[in-house]
């Protein structure tokens, strides 16, 4: 049983004082070492109950709620109502309070007040549905079938939870980093905003110090209170993505952040991935074309699925409207990380169904014979080509001139960014684009907050779709730590985000966004536009929305 | 000869403490000797705040998806005199809706020897992430074997509207179900959680 001994360790005055240190050094090692072999075993026994609803000795436990609802195994785990946090949340007119140990184990003063929990009434609370006051629970608390083991692991568990705040947070600043690759295109602009950002928010504009330093009795206004100047640290990875974890571990282990707010890499955002959720360290919102699926994993917030996304959308949009079952389709694709992460979602989504697949090599285009050769030999109805306006101008110049021609040509905004490129003359007539944001009205810009912002900030050269999104996640995070009100805790924030989130009107750059539990993508749809042309620039017509 | 003498007083403390606090810790003789307890506190404890009405609704022309994927015209699954139970989930959420689904398979469960049972129906009210195939694992890890519904963003509002189950966002979710008996033109709505006994016995009530 891990319980905290409130021991006072007498040392007998007459022994000397190198005796004394190293005998008062080792009773607390010993001590320690004692407490934290038995006590981890405990801890992980109890981790397992209150995330998996499983017991010590490896079966799931029982639990009744309702009265006479009998939850099967995970459906009766503590974290789908307490959270991983242990600080509870809210679903419509359900609320679920805080059960980490400092909450629990200590009296609750304001109303509704009730003691402190011990083990005796954590049980019947647990067991009886019993509060520590008396009162009978709701009747949505599940009455759990436990062991005394089972219930030694759980208080163990809980009172681990909230033990110690996350790192990174100082009584009136607040650890932040981002995270760029040299490769990457956006570096500069998450870099810039980032840091216009930041100064802003130390500003003091309104006050906010002063503002914090007020609130601190116990009324004050629990948003101000928890504010903190940023201190925003920029992590340059350099040289192969191999060398990456380490050199993240190196800059992690020198400043450890709360977050990591925004990102870009030219690679695979994977390692970065792994690396936060090895550290559990949040990372919000990167710029990534392609990020790795998210299945179970908590701390990586993305905007979207990425080019992954837009090849899934295109695919349902195909099978969706194509008047032709059998149209032959040609995937056309780089291969580089983010061309075959598209390629290979295509061809997934396109559930066996027949397609012809032409990869180019990393960098190149495909000469005009090669076009000629591939298109004469395939004559296929509809070309998918995950490419730049670059490598489709090698086709774009024949195109009037062949035999043959696709009837739709699908590509993507992850590739082909046609408002930013100009448009494809000879076959803009049969392009399908996918397209994610918002669309944008004629004649006026696409994100007129953001692109406002920017340009007061002196900040209107940069890329607006990159600024837009790097500020989103920096408005997004701000928003988040105010909102937790002082609980800083790492999970906690992702807890508030996926609340914040959904149905949030903060974004115009999406046309909707949304979140909830575990979900970590913001958006799961996207518009395909047939491609115009209006006074030589390029515009996007009659949208389709998908969600595929 | 001092410092052994001395050093021995701490320990024998401590040894004390530890052995009073694992005194303590022995579990009190009722908890062990009644298992049930927890059966009774739940049977003398205050019904849920749950509200029961009954209420006329126009079914929406919508042509939902289920978890197959198969186009669901709403007002065909629904059609008149068919006895209904129906309620709204998402697959992510972990607070109500394993309750829900799980009060769904007991009621089903309960019922399975009525002549007139009602058509199971689960309304996702969260579209953009629960596709069919989302859908379908959801109900295959619980078991459920009734129909699964998601669609277009626009049509399952139109249908939480009908309902009057709109709550603007998924995190403002709150617990409903609606059952219709046989041959019945009101709907007996309730809202709130409440137990598959308690639901099986609105059922019966309305049926007879």
């Amino acid at each position: 049983m891990a319980r905290r001994l409130h021991l006072t360790i007498h040392v007998p005055r007459r022994v000397p004082r190198a005796i004394r240190a190293g005998w008062v050094a080792g009773c607390l090692m010993a001590a320690a070492a004692g407490q934290s072999a038995g006590s981890s075993d405990l801890v992980d026994a109890g981790r397992r109950l209150y995330r998996a609803a499983e017991g010590s000795d490896g079966t799931s436990i029982e639990a009744t709620t309702q009265h006479d609802v009998r939850l099967a195994a995970a459906s009766a785990a503590c974290i789908g109502c307490h959270r991983r946090s242990g600080l509870g949340g809210s679903e419509g007119p359900v609320r679920s309070p805080p059960v980490t140990g400092a909450a629990l184990f200590s009296s609750r003063e304001t109303p509704p007040r009730r003691p402190a929990y011990n083990d005796a009434s954590l049980r019947r609370a647990v067991t009886q549905g019993i509060g520590a006051d008396g009162r009978t629970l709701d009747a949505l608390m599940p009455r759990y079938r436990l062991t005394d083991d089972d219930l030694a692991a759980l208080a163990a568990y809980l009172r681990t939870l909230g033990a110690e705040p996350s790192p990174g947070v100082a009584s009136t600043a607040i650890e932040l980093a981002t995270i760029v690759t040299d490769d990457a295109a956006e570096s500069d602009v998450v870099v810039e905003v980032l840091r216009r950002f930041t100064e802003i928010k130390n500003a003091g504009t309104r006050n906010e110090t002063r503002r914090a330093a007020a609130a601190q009795h116990p009324y004050g206004e629990r948003r101000d209170r928890a504010f903190r100047r940023w201190h925003l640290s920029v992590w340059r990875l350099e040289g192969p993505a191999s060398t990456w974890d380490s050199q993240l571990s190196a800059l992690y282990d020198r400043h450890p952040p709360f977050a990591v707010v925004s990102g870009a890499t030219g690679h695979d955002w994977l390692v970065v991935h792994r690396f936060c959720e090895q550290r559990e360290l949040p990372c919000i919102l990167p710029i990534a074309d392609a990020p790795p699926g998210t299945g179970g994993d908590f701390y990586s917030l993305y905007f979207s699925e990425g080019v992954r996304l837009e090849a899934r959308a295109a695919a349902r949009h195909i099978a969706a409207t194509a008047d032709d079952p059998a149209a032959r389709v040609l995937l056309v694709y780089g291969e580089d990380e983010r061309g075959r992460a598209a390629g290979d979602a295509f061809v997934d989504a396109w559930r066996g169904r027949p397609v012809v697949q032409r990869r180019i090599a990393a960098g190149t285009r495909p000469t005009r014979r090669q076009w000629q050769d591939m298109v004469s030999r395939e004559q296929p109805d509809i070309l998918v080509a995950w490419l730049t306006p670059w490598q489709l101008q090698t086709l774009s110049s024949i195109a009037s001139g062949m035999p043959w021609l696709p009837r739709r040509i699908y590509t993507a905004e992850g590739f082909a960014p046609w408002l930013e490129a100009g448009s494809p003359a000879p076959f803009l007539d049969r392009v399908h684009h996918v397209y994610p944001y918002t669309l944008p009205a004629a004649n006026r810009s696409r994100f007129p907050r953001e692109q406002t912002w920017l340009r007061g900030q002196g900040l209107d050269d940069l890329n607006a779709v990159a600024a837009a999104k790097v500020l989103f996640a920096c408005h997004v995070v701000g928003e988040a730590l105010a909102d937790i009100q002082g609980n800083f805790y790492r999970d906690y924030l992702l807890e508030e985000l996926e609340h914040m989130l959904d149905g949030t009107s903060m974004t115009s750059l999406y046309p909707t966004t949304a979140l909830g539990p575990g979900q970590r993508r913001l958006v799961t749809g996207s518009y395909v536009v047939r491609l115009g042309r209006s006074n030589q620039v390029a515009t996007y017509n009659d949208p389709d929305w998908i969600a595929p | 000869m001092r410092i052994a003498r001395f050093s021995w007083g701490p320990v024998a403390a401590m040894l004390v403490v530890s052995l009073a606090a694992s005194a303590t810790e022995e579990p009190d003789g009722t908890q062990g000797a009644d298992p049930h307890a927890h059966h009774r506190a739940a049977a003398a404890a205050p019904p849920s705040p749950a509200q029961v009405a009954r209420r006329g609704y126009d079914v929406p022309d919508v042509t939902l998806s289920d978890e197959n994927g198969r186009g669901v015209r709403l007002r065909e699954l629904m059609a008149s005199g068919r006895p209904l139970a129906v309620n709204f989930i998402f697959t992510s959420c972990t607070s109500i809706c394993p309750v829900m689904t799980t009060t769904m398979l007991q009621v089903q469960r309960a019922l399975a020897g009525d002549p007139d049972q009602p058509t199971y129906v689960s309304i996702s009210i969260d579209p953009q992430y629960d596709s069919a195939q989302v859908l379908k694992s959801y109900a295959e890890k619980y078991g459920a074997e009734w129909t699964f519904l998601t669609g277009a963003p626009s049509d399952v509002v139109t249908v939480l509207r009908a309902f009057d189950a709109y709550r603007g966002g998924k995190m403002n979710h709150a617990a409903l179900t609606l059952l219709r008996v046989p041959n019945a033109t009101e709907w007996i709505r309730v809202e709130g959680l409440v137990s598959a006994g308690e639901l099986t016995r609105l059922w019966h009530d309305a049926s007879t």
